[in-house]
């Protein structure tokens, strides 16, 4: 890959690319793949059960607190070879519509 | 959470206030307003935004509301084709996940947590223009950037549900076939309510069909499929609406006499006294069953007549004894079915009208590259172990991506015998297999219990999720007798998400040794499950079910299709006497019908196509039309 691994991403660089894999049609198409994988490996279920959990135990329930408390969760229970597997299918489609800087 | 009984189209009574909704809304909206509402400078969104009458600041937001739902229905629950993403108003940046302004049609970025497209937040600069409200296509969640919450009123869920039907019935090409298959596909009428009754609100029910059951002697089996029938929302419709009164009903079993000596009916009509036994019918005892699981006695039930009656019905299950739940599963479906009125090809018995679905099998010959189809009916579809169990574990989607796998057939040495070629020593046909007929209750047994040489049971366990997307498994090529009209795209692509969903509602696990074991179930009643191990019935949680070793699963469709009404069919002769729907052909379109999709009524699928087979050879066994695929 080109870029180093300090470079913070560019806003406007990744608007770009977003709005050329939707054009491709290559977002939705990742979104579906992430989304049924999530959903087959259970971490849909999981989640749920959690969120619910969490909040029935906040005080004020609100969604942006119950966001907050459940993001870092969701991203631990993301099994690692799932998460690999989607990465690969992005920086595939990467691969074949960004050019280098 | 949103009371699951909404209101629909009536108004809220004036007295009541509806609490699915905060108070900034309820004053948009104009009803009971209970916080003092600045005057505004009229918007640009007219004149009447603010001061209009209350009626018509409602049916804006209402209309606008189902609009940006309509649209999150069409992109998102259809499959998208290739188009331009909305972008942002304010900054132009491309939305993966737009927020659309409640009051006009701005449509920017949003910041939530995670939840969002970018960290921008030009919803925030446009609310101090214009409203206080935004609403997520996809999901139809409201948000109240004065209470800096999601919000989900009643009203607006209705919308939804309906909005999101109607998108669905206009994409449902599906429904679309020969001008034999029945009476197609009808649009969706929200319940009315009844006048001046009180709504569904009101009504606390404290009876929710659970019921602890006798195990009267090794009975578990049939106790643990009780159960996932009891818990069936469309048996619990068909019984509790009764569609089959046992007390009317001519094959009626006097209760223990199933199995005596017939001695006719009691005024003397049902036929002479002979040899016949009282057969009985199984669906006398799911009347019954479901009246004694739905009263106030709440002791252990014992289905004793029910028992008696499938044993004279079913010589293999007769006998005190363990039995295969999944055998009497079987056999209660062929019991039910024996007393239908239906013919072979469109049975409507409740057994098929549940459970029926079918199987598309593909084979193709290695030599001569033809390709034959069969359509096979099937009640449930039975998935087999793999030989060697991957390292990640097993999942119910990996099962059925192995029972749809490409297979070779041909013996070995004398090869595949082809219909076309002749085939011979060498050549192999490939099989594959898929859905092409969902049922609206989808079963699954996992073989867990192979009759071969080493009759072990599999305890391998296996993963299973509350939701289901059977898209994969599914044909995706149109009906066989269609054409298509020649476009590149696969018309099923367009077909919405909803059509192939499915929740989890029931699952029976089986614990021991082949010929000595126990099952129990697990049963979904609304959100909340059910542990049912004979007479223990104890509440349990989502994720100890996910947790069983599932031995059936029971999934029952998200969305159902209903038919055309007969009214509508029959509106073309007016009021006549009844005939039946004329057959159109393609095409045509006769005034007076009115569909919610574009089509010619009567072309479609309701039917149930037992037995059909399209040309070609016929592989895997059935024939039967009730056993379902006996591979």
């Amino acid at each position: 890959m080109a870029h180093s691994q300090a470079d913070k991403p560019d806003q406007a660089v990744l608007d770009e690319i977003r709005k050329r894999l939707i054009e491709t049609g290559d977002w939705d198409r990742l979104s579906t793949l992430l989304r049924s994988r999530l959903e087959e490996s259970g971490w849909d279920d999981d989640l749920k059960d959690y969120a619910k959990e969490r909040a029935r135990a906040q005080e004020n329930l609100n969604l942006e607190s119950l966001l907050k408390e459940v993001t870092p969760k969701a991203h631990e229970m993301l099994q690692p070879k799932l998460r690999e597997a989607v990465v690969q299918e992005i920086e595939a489609v990467l691969e074949r519509e960004v050019e280098k800087a | 959470m949103a009371d699951v009984f909404a209101n629909g189209d009536r108004p809220n009574p004036p007295h009541r206030v509806d609490t699915s909704m905060c108070d900034h809304l309820r004053g948009s909206l104009d009803l009971d307003a209970t916080v003092k509402r600045e005057p505004r400078e009229p918007e640009d969104g007219g004149p009447d935004a603010q001061t209009g009458a209350p009626s018509s600041t409602r049916s804006k937001l209402e209309k606008r509301f189902g609009d940006v739902v309509r649209w999150g229905g069409v992109s998102e629950g259809v499959k998208r084709r290739k188009t331009t993403s909305p972008a942002c108003q304010s900054c132009e940046s491309p939305l993966t996940r737009p927020w659309a302004c409640l009051t006009c049609s701005y449509v920017g970025c949003m910041h939530l947590g995670a939840a969002s497209s970018s960290s921008k937040n030009c919803m925030q600069v446009h609310w101090q223009q214009s409203g206080e409200n935004s609403v997520d296509p996809a999901t139809g969640a409201v948000f109240c950037s004065l209470c800096n919450d999601t919000i989900y009123p009643d009203t607006f869920e209705a919308i939804l549900r309906e909005t999101r039907t109607r998108v669905e019935e206009t994409a449902d090409i599906s429904r679309e076939g020969s001008s034999l298959r029945g009476r197609g596909r009808g649009p969706f009428r929200p319940w009315p309510g009844n006048d001046g009754a009180s709504s569904l609100d009101d009504v606390s029910s404290t009876c929710r069909g659970l019921r602890p059951l006798l195990n009267l002697s090794q009975t578990c089996f049939l106790s643990a499929i009780l159960q996932s029938l009891i818990h069936n929302p469309l048996l619990k419709a068909y019984f509790l609406s009764e569609k089959h009164n046992r007390h009317l009903c001519s094959h009626a079993a006097r209760g223990l006499a199933v199995g005596k000596p017939y001695l006719g009916t009691p005024d003397g009509s049902g036929g002479a006294v002979g040899p016949d036994r009282e057969k009985g019918c199984m669906c006398c005892e799911l009347d019954r069953a479901f009246e004694e699981f739905y009263n106030d006695d709440k002791s252990p039930f014992g289905p004793v007549t029910m028992l008696y009656s499938m044993w004279h019905a079913s010589a293999e299950l007769e006998g005190y004894g363990q039995q295969d739940a999944h055998s009497f599963f079987l056999a209660a479906l062929d019991q039910i079915h024996a007393h239908a009125r239906g013919q072979m090809s469109s049975c409507n018995c409740i057994a098929h009208q549940t459970f029926a679905g079918s199987l598309l099998s593909l084979v193709s010959c290695s030599k001569c590259s033809t390709t034959s189809t069969t359509i096979d009916p099937i009640l449930d579809v039975q998935l087999d172990f793999p030989a060697e169990t991957p390292t990640e574990g097993l999942t119910l989607a990996g099962m059925l991506r192995r029972f749809c796998a490409p297979e070779k057939v041909g013996e070995v040495g004398k090869g595949y015998e082809c219909d076309s070629c002749g085939g011979g020593s060498g050549v192999v046909a490939t099989r594959k297999l898929m859905l092409r007929k969902l049922p609206p209750v989808l079963s699954f047994q996992l073989k867990r219990f192979a009759h071969n040489a080493t009759s072990t049971k599999v305890e391998l366990p296996v993963r299973f999720t509350s939701k289901l997307d059977m898209r994969p498994y599914v044909d995706p090529g149109t009906t066989a007798n269609e054409t298509t009209d020649g476009t590149d795209e696969n018309p099923s692509d367009t077909l919405p998400d909803s059509l192939f969903s499915y929740d989890l509602f029931a699952v029976v696990t089986h614990e021991g040794k082949l010929d000595n074991g126990h099952y129990w179930a697990d049963v979904r009643s609304g959100d909340e499950w059910w542990h049912c191990d004979d007479d223990k019935v104890t509440p349990t949680t989502l994720s100890a079910v996910l947790a069983q070793k599932a031995y059936m699963l029971f999934y029952i469709k998200r969305s159902l299709a209903y038919t055309q009404p007969m009214k509508k069919l029959l509106s073309v002769v007016g009021a006549a006497p009844v005939q039946p729907p004329p057959a159109l052909s393609n095409g045509t379109s006769t005034p007076g019908y009115s569909t919610a999709s574009n089509s010619t009524a009567n072309e479609a699928k309701k039917g149930l196509p037992v037995g059909s087979s399209v040309g070609g050879k016929s592989l895997g066994g059935k024939g039967h039309p009730i056993r379902g695929m006996e591979v």
